[in-house]
């Protein structure tokens, strides 16, 4: 990967949660949600991550936003590692990281009207002076396709997509320039998806933003993002331009995934390509997709899980060449 | 309409479900007053969420009913086997192999509610009880359908058992045994939602009816699930009535599509002929939000303005006009749904427009002879 133009890059980041007890408080064994990931977002590029519940996405968005401290592994932002400077709240990188998440009923303080919900963080972080902040707020309402009216209501006034927007606003408020989504889409329905689709491509254009898209949604994320990840318990099994991924897919799962997205065409038919459902208990050795893989033999018992490069396209990489 | 499907016709002409006219209300008021005296009704304060809904659905269907959230789908499933709550009023006919369903008692009810009509709800957590294990009240689920079935001798609890275990290898789970000892918080969504289907399948219904089954599961569990429904459907022609808001899913599954919007069928069609020719605007618009895994990278998105229209029941004219891209004065009458190609009805004036050029596409390309 090019090292310029790099805003975001992880280093083997791993998140372990502890599973049961011993009567000591020593953990009996590990939940390994994230399991040693590298990943980097340039700068004005979408990165999408994809999979199944359960196969660690949304826990990498939470260690990238800094809601979770990585068990091992770096985060660097710009050239800030992210591990250490976090514990200092004043830091100032936390402004320049947002987060967006799926449930826009419970990220919204019911008891806030909407202007203090997007002054407040402006204010904290002293973004504008005290009498610029009612044209800030009114500036990202209307980047986001609400009106002024919306500003002196409650959040219970209004419907998902509408809160979803206002929950976008918020997080441009402290103009960031990387955007988390996690699953941003999947509690609305498929009208209101193009708009919010249509919406953050728009920002990310006009703004300039870095963003990573987690949904479990194919369309939807290929859709915005400009380079895909696709994860299978904890692990990064393919990565490529958004464009090729489902085209022509290396990684068997990538390509079982592809084939279970229901495409919106009636002469497309096809047969559920992946049986079995994934199973949090990871094989201690090779391939962790073996036991739900139609193509795993013998090798696959020892084969490392390493990203290796596909054929002769730059930035496709794949944990498996079997599928291609 | 090809061959097959009007020979399919013929083999059965009495459908399995009909429903004529049905209207659904909800308001407290409607229904105290309503049982006074039927006087009362004009000045009540209720809102229509259904309106005039009619179709049928013919033995080993397979039909889909797609629209956002609010626009009825799920109440009219509901009022089907009367699972509405108490303040709503139904209106209208349901008939189910010919016998009225809204003029039986609940028990006539109780004996249809699983051995003819099943039905499988979106979340499978709520729908299972979590202080019991599968074994329970999947076997509890079947000595009732045996109830039921009156005259039949009752099976021992061996035969019930293995019972269970087949009903469970059929929906897809591999360890029977291990499922119906186990208590539904400590299987996964996917696991649940093939439970729900073996307790609906117990009672051998002719029709299942499936409420968004799939929402909250991983598209790969979804996959498996429909095949599921698509084998019982083909395999054991059994009906099935997916209700849904995923147009992927549509695509996918059906044999005819119904599109509902505010609380109205606004256009239904083989599923081929719907995708190919959509003639609503809604239904037009509401294809193009919908984002491909294998699309053009440059395609945009379209998104409907607005949403879904808060009391739907008082709009005179056209339900989707603040919507739509395509109004035109006509569109402030009310549109009636209309056959505008032979088995294809929509409810839009101005599709007549679009339907005669359709109509004489397919003239020209000498597939179908639509005559009327």
């Amino acid at each position: 990967m090019k090292e310029d133009g790099t805003i975001l890059r992880i280093d083997q980041v791993k998140k372990y949660y502890p599973r049961g007890k011993t009567f000591l408080g020593k953990a009996r064994g590990y939940i390994r949600a994230v399991d040693g990931v590298s990943i980097s977002v340039r700068r004005g590029e979408c990165l999408g991550l994809v999979g199944e519940s359960g196969s660690g996405k949304s826990t990498l968005g939470r260690v990238l936003a800094g809601l979770e401290r990585p068990t091992e592994g770096k985060v660097y932002f710009e050239d800030l590692d992210l591990t250490d400077i976090w514990k200092k709240e004043n830091s100032g990188v936390r402004t320049k990281l947002a987060m967006i998440f799926q449930d826009a009923y419970s990220s919204l303080n019911p008891r806030k009207r909407i202007i203090d919900i997007l002054t407040d963080p402006m204010r904290y972080h002293r973004i504008c002076p005290e009498k610029d902040l009612y044209q800030e707020a009114l500036r990202l309402l209307t980047l986001v396709g609400l009106h002024e009216d919306a500003l002196g209501r409650f959040p219970f006034e209004f419907s998902g997509g509408q809160r979803q927007r206002i929950c976008i606003a918020r997080a441009l408020s402290l103009r960031p320039e990387l955007i988390i989504c996690d699953e941003i889409t999947s509690a609305l329905d498929v009208s209101i998806q193009a708009q919010i689709l249509n919406l953050m491509k728009e920002l990310k254009e006009e703004l300039q933003l870095s963003m990573i898209f987690i949904g479990h949604g194919l369309g939807a994320v290929r859709y915005v993002s400009d380079r895909l990840a696709v994860m299978y318990l904890g692990k990064i099994v393919e990565e490529a331009e958004a464009d090729r991924v489902f085209i022509s897919p290396a990684h068997p799962y990538t390509k079982a995934l592809s084939l279970a997205s229901p495409e919106p065409d009636p002469d497309k038919r096809r047969e559920a390509s992946l049986s079995g459902e994934l199973d949090p208990e990871i094989p201690e050795t090779g391939c962790s997709f073996r036991p739900r893989c139609l193509l795993a033999d013998e090798s696959c018992r020892k084969a490392s899980m390493d990203l290796v490069p596909c054929g002769d396209v730059p930035g496709h990489v794949s944990a498996c060449l079997k599928g291609i | 309409m090809t061959e097959r499907s009007e020979e399919k016709n013929r083999e059965k002409e009495r459908p399995l479900l009909e429903i004529r006219d049905l209207t659904i209300s909800f308001g407290k008021e409607a229904r105290e007053k309503g049982k006074k005296g039927k006087k009362g009704k004009k000045g009540i304060k209720r809102k229509e969420r259904l309106s005039a809904v009619s179709f049928s659905l013919k033995k080993g269907e397979f039909l889909c009913f797609v629209g956002e959230s609010g626009s009825g789908k799920s109440i009219m499933a509901l009022s089907i086997l009367r699972l509405l709550p108490e303040n709503s009023m139904v209106e209208g006919q349901v008939l189910f192999q010919g016998e009225e369903l809204t003029a039986l008692s609940e028990r006539g009810l109780d004996h249809v509610r699983g051995t003819g009509i099943a039905m499988v709800f979106q979340d499978p957590l709520t729908s299972l009880n979590p202080v019991f294990t599968v074994r329970k009240q999947l076997l509890e689920s079947i000595r009732k359908r045996w109830e039921e079935r009156k005259g039949e001798k009752r099976p021992s609890r061996e035969e019930e058992e293995s019972l269970a275990k087949s009903l469970l290898l059929r929906v897809g789970l591999p360890d029977p045994e291990g499922i119906l000892s186990k208590y539904p918080f400590a299987l996964s969504g996917g696991q649940r939602q093939r439970v729900m289907i073996a307790m609906a399948l117990a009672g051998k219904p002719s029709l299942l009816i499936a409420d968004e089954p799939t929402t909250a599961l991983d598209v790969t569990i979804q996959a498996q699930i429909m095949d599921l429904f698509r084998k019982l459907n083909r395999e054991e022609e059994m009906s099935v009535m997916l209700i849904t808001h995923d147009i992927g899913l549509v695509a996918q599954t059906a044999d005819t599509v119904c599109v509902m919007y505010a609380g109205q069928i606004v256009e239904k069609a083989e599923v081929h002929e719907l995708f190919r020719k959509p003639l609503h605007p809604y239904t037009r618009a509401l294809l193009q939000t919908v984002p491909g895994t294998h699309d053009d990278p440059d395609r945009k998105l379209r998104s409907i303005p607005g949403m879904v229209p808060e009391d739907y029941g008082k709009i005179a004219g056209c339900r989707f006009y603040e919507r739509c891209s395509e109004r035109g004065n006509s569109c402030r009458e009310d549109q009636e749904l209309c056959e505008i190609l032979p088995g294809h009805f929509c409810r839009c004036g101005r599709a007549g427009y679009s339907g005669q050029e359709a109509r004489r596409e397919t003239d020209e390309g000498g597939r179908d002879h639509p005559e009327n």
